[in-house]
């Protein structure tokens, strides 16, 4: 492997991650403020497929990110890289928790 | 014992496995040196058991949803939508683990920072798979197969 793909790929996979678990979540969120509360006589009609289709909705979008992700982090010294990195590191904990809440409000 | 009894127990069995599973790579990446073997093969099998436990997930969903899901909703509805709960943040362990696991693999040997990152992402996932664990053993706990 090419050592300048191999140095953006790492971006691009952590990207793919991140913007795959925020597309799950955001697309939850919109499902739920466009529907009313859950009524439990209602849910025999409610498909199952739903769920695999967010899935691979959200692993779509997680793709786009990785891509998108991967043509910046090309351009970028390792210095600048490093510096993402770390960033990545502060940043992922955050992300979760405010990702469980989201779940938890909006199931 | 039903055949979806024991795919469900399958499928908490290997949850409980995937977050001690998830710690290792956590630990043995977080000093950002470059993979060993060993550690190679921790982030491979990590990998792989969250594709396992989460398609296990996958395969009983249909016969929960038309099985378990009405009368768990219609006796505790708090614990239908701690399922809900539950069922999202399987998929966020699922997308961090993968990435964690990739980026550490192609990560070029000077990039200590990379794998630090990719630690962080696996004790991430731990921590929400710890939440996905508990979720689920009350959910099957309050009613199952």
């Amino acid at each position: 492997m090419r050592d300048d793909v191999r140095r953006a790929l790492p971006v691009a996979s952590f990207a793919f991650g991140i913007g795959a678990s925020l597309a799950y979540v955001a697309q939850r969120i919109v499902e739920r403020l466009r529907s009313a509360p859950i009524d439990p006589t209602l849910l025999v009609f409610t498909i199952h497929t739903s769920f695999y289709w967010r899935v691979l909705t959200a692993t779509f979008w997680g793709g786009v990110f990785g891509i998108i992700a991967y043509a910046i982090a090309h351009r970028l010294s390792d210095e600048q890289q490093g510096r993402c990195y770390r960033a990545l590191s502060r940043a992922i904990v955050p992300i979760a928790l405010i990702l469980a809440y989201c779940s938890w409000r909006f199931p | 014992m039903s055949f979806m009894r024991l795919l469900e127990s399958m499928h908490g069995h290997f949850g409980v496995l995937l977050t001690v599973a998830l710690l290792h790579p956590a630990i043995l990446l977080r000093k950002g040196q470059p993979l060993s073997r060993g550690t190679k093969w921790s982030v491979a099998l990590t990998s792989a058991l969250s594709c396992v436990a989460f398609s296990l997930g996958c395969t009983i969903y249909e016969p929960y949803r038309a099985q378990i899901k009405r009368p768990l909703f219609f006796d505790h509805p708090s614990a239908g939508l701690l399922f809900e709960t539950k069922e999202h943040l399987a998929f966020v362990v699922l997308a961090l683990s993968l990435a964690a696991g990739v980026g550490a693999w192609t990560a070029p040997r000077h990039a200590k920072e990379a794998r630090q990152a990719a630690a962080m992402m696996y004790a991430t996932a731990t921590l929400l798979c710890v939440l996905v664990g508990g979720i689920g053993t009350y959910v099957a706990s309050t009613r199952g197969f």
